[in-house]
């Protein structure tokens, strides 16, 4: 009966995460000709062309998609407090939970992020990533997170996971911005950037991302580095710190001479390239471990 | 009746600017035109999006709708408005960028013009009062007369009626509104956006409306401070000169630019040394000047982005498709009214003859009238006779009622020269229209251009030709 409950949960999950990956997908490129304008708020809006109603239902389908992003978040939640449960495993060590929690966590952050600011089109990355660490953690490792002995590990593991996930929506933010930075260079001023998020607010939001995520990354990192030395993963440890400096750069390059928009943006997709490069490898050493 | 000039659909922005005519210089332009001789009635319409001149060359009649840009006087009136067009320009060969109508054509296009069908925003409000503007700036300078007068008169007509029996108004995105909607794709929210007006005119204003709806502060920047406090007030802004500017714009995010300037107020130098104070923070500059108020090489620029506007006519085009049906119907009533408008202008050719046949059955009775008061009728006292008179008058009128109205009527469809010639005929009167004479004279003088250098007529007749002609004209027989 347990299983069952934890299938459903995670059905429930993946459908919900995979409806509204499609949903956004179908919102930036499906409506090529239609009618969209923003209203005060950035929402997408009609009623420039006459149309109240056109506006209202916008407004309406804005609603509801966060009403399903809530949904998804707290079955996704469901899912990992029943199987940490079942398994009786902490649910933030190892790797399988981990890339669920991540998933999770990103969409929370997206929630939150939406509460305060205009980036609905972000939802077309995270539905897809929550989806994906939901997957992940269900398929791509058996690992239940039962080897880990070390007490750091644990707040190690929560905070790059949560950490990487912010870096990975800023980059995404940023990917957005420069779309919309092209556009209006190029003065392209239909389609794609009737829908995408407002440039101010993309910058403002991967900022926000970078900064939520900097303090984050440093525990991570730091914690990383008692027990890598430990495990004399002095290249790991290297490679973190590498990225560290480039995340801090980006912040420092912006708090101190004011390089925002494209120069934030290539720069934080610079240090979340790296990020990656990080993520990689621990993934590729831990299964060459989990091989040997 | 002759149109000529540049706008949106024939030049790009960047050339469209050096054909605007600034307000203080219409009137020495309007005064050289005048003194060419070649025109009698002349309006100039320059706008952002527009120069444009109606014209009424000298010798001709609304009337001569039929009358192509081929006639003398109408090459005449080209010539001066190309030499007039080149002037302001500064470009020698204009040709290639002018665009012309003659005879009903012209008259469709004032019709559609004040009717806001041929503006980039379709069924905008504004270029009505730009089209008054410029008919009061030609009639104070003694350029209109009764028929081109009546012309924009008429054209005011067709642009009410369009306007109210048409939803061509509605839902028509103006250029305010473009750049409300732009400053939302850049900055979301405008609620803690600060707007800047640089220039205090009436599309700042309009911009000013639309934004200060959403943004926190308006803040006006103008040469004359009076007007920016003036126009500031309206929107509890504040209001500096143009000296202030570059601390201006360290405050602003979005800026409105629409000032008389006839070069850059906002320079690349100017801008570069405000994005370093800025400390790179996003500026939006929306240029509705023309000429432009703002280096568009500042464009190029990390975080600012310059739009003017013909940046914006996709997003108004885009508008225009939802309103097609409207634009339809506007173009129904253009056509019904140019319909109208014709039948009159043709009435113009019969009303010589008509003043004539008047002029000419009134004396006739005056003088039997005269005749007749002087003998049997002498006792008669002075109210009597002026009774009789007005007898008279009043059996004139009832006479000439039925002719004047078929006159007027049945030249529609028929050819007007030629119905004036046969009441001319039944009225042996003496109303010989002043078309036929300017026919007559042009072709006698390209008779005679043939005859002196047969290979360089048309050219000779073109430049020498009508200014013979015209001074034997029977100027304003017409009027």
């Amino acid at each position: 009966m347990s299983f069952f409950l934890v299938d459903v949960f995670f059905g429930l999950a993946v459908v919900l995460y995979g409806g509204l990956a499609i949903r956004h997908v179908v919102f930036l490129f499906g409506e090529a000709n239609a009618p969209a304008t923003r209203n005060r708020d950035g929402v997408r809006d009609g009623s420039r062309d006459g149309s109240r109603e056109v506006g209202k239902t916008a407004d309406g389908t804005a609603i509801a998609t966060t009403r399903w992003f809530l949904a998804a978040a707290l079955i996704h939640a469901c899912y990992i407090v029943t199987g940490s449960l079942l398994f009786r495993v902490c649910p933030i060590t190892g790797v399988a939970f981990p890339l669920g929690v991540a998933g999770f966590s990103a969409a929370c952050i997206y929630l939150v992020a939406r509460m305060r600011y205009n980036v609905d089109a972000l939802g077309a990355f995270v539905a897809p990533l929550s989806l994906t660490g939901l997957l992940a953690s269900r398929f791509l490792t058996t690992d239940t997170g039962a080897h880990v002995r070390s007490t750091v590990l644990p707040f190690h593991i929560l905070a790059s996971c949560i950490g990487v996930t912010l870096f990975s929506m800023a980059s995404f933010a940023a990917v957005l911005y420069l779309v919309q930075e092209r556009r209006l260079k190029k003065k392209q001023l239909q389609g794609l950037f009737r829908r995408l998020p407002p440039l101010d607010a993309l910058d403002r939001v991967e900022h926000r991302f970078l900064l939520w995520g900097f303090p984050l990354f440093t525990i991570g990192i730091v914690s990383g580095t008692l027990l890598n030395l430990a495990a004399g993963d002095i290249a790991r440890t290297g490679l973190a710190y590498v990225t560290w400096v480039l995340i801090a750069g980006v912040l420092l390059l912006r708090a101190m001479l004011g390089w925002r928009g494209k120069r934030a943006a290539l720069g934080t997709l610079a240090g979340f390239g790296f990020t990656l490069l990080l993520l990689g490898f621990y993934l590729l050493r831990n299964s060459v471990e989990r091989g040997g | 009746m002759l149109v000529l000039g540049v706008s949106h659909k024939t030049i790009a922005l960047d050339e469209r600017e050096r054909f605007s005519v600034p307000k203080d210089a219409l009137p020495a332009l309007l005064s050289s035109l005048r003194s060419e001789g070649t025109i009698a009635e002349a309006v100039c319409l320059s706008t952002c999006n527009r120069t444009e001149f109606f014209v009424r060359p000298e010798g001709v009649s609304l009337g001569d709708a039929n009358l192509g840009a081929g006639s003398v006087s109408m090459q005449n009136a080209n010539e001066s408005l190309r030499k007039a067009l080149s002037r302001i320009s500064g470009i020698k060969n204009v040709d290639r960028m002018l665009y012309q109508r003659a005879g009903g054509d012209a008259i469709r296009h004032i019709f559609r013009l004040a009717a806001s069908l041929d503006s980039l925003v379709v069924g905008e409000p504004q270029i009505l009062g730009q089209l008054k503007d410029a008919f009061e700036a030609a009639s104070s300078n003694g350029l209109i007369g009764g028929q081109l007068g009546k012309c924009i008169m008429h054209s005011f007509h067709v642009a009410k009626r369009v306007r109210s029996e048409t939803r061509i108004g509605e839902g028509s995105v103006s250029i305010s509104s473009v750049a409300v909607d732009l400053a939302r794709g850049v900055f979301g929210s405008l609620d803690n956006a600060s707007v800047l007006l640089v220039g205090a005119g009436e599309m700042a204003e309009a911009a000013a409306r639309s934004l200060a709806k959403d943004a926190s502060r308006i803040r006006v920047c103008n040469r004359s401070i009076e007007r920016a406090a003036e126009l500031a007030a309206k929107f509890q802004g504040s209001a500096s000169t143009l000296d202030a500017l570059e601390q201006e714009l360290l405050l602003a995010d979005v800026v409105v630019t629409g000032t008389a300037a006839t070069h850059y107020v906002v320079t690349q130098e100017l801008a570069a040394r405000v994005m370093k104070a800025r400390r790179g923070r996003t500026l939006l500059f929306v240029d509705i000047a023309v000429p432009r108020n703002v280096d568009p090489a500042i464009h190029g620029i990390n975080n600012v982005y310059v739009f003017n506007i013909d940046d914006l006519q996709q997003e108004t085009e885009r508008n225009a498709g939802s309103r097609s049906r409207a634009v339809a119907e506007a173009e129904r009533i253009v056509d019904l009214e140019l319909e109208s408008f014709m039948r009159w202008t043709k009435s113009l050719h019969v009303q010589p003859v008509l003043l004539a046949i008047r002029a000419k059955t009134k004396a006739i009775l005056t003088t039997e009238l005269e005749r007749t008061l002087s003998g049997k009728l002498s006792h008669l006292s002075e109210a009597d006779r002026a009774v009789l008179a007005k007898m008279m008058d009043s059996a004139t009128n009832k006479l000439l009622h039925a002719p004047t109205v078929r006159l007027r009527e049945s030249s529609d469809g028929v050819d007007p020269l030629q119905l004036a010639h046969i009441a001319e005929q039944l009225f042996d009167v003496q109303g010989v229209s002043f078309h036929e004479n300017q026919v007559r004279e042009s072709t006698h003088q390209r008779a005679h251009q043939q005859a002196l250098d047969p290979n360089d007529a048309a050219h000779a007749s073109h430049h020498h030709g009508d200014h013979q002609g015209q001074k034997n004209d029977p100027k304003g027989n017409l009027q």
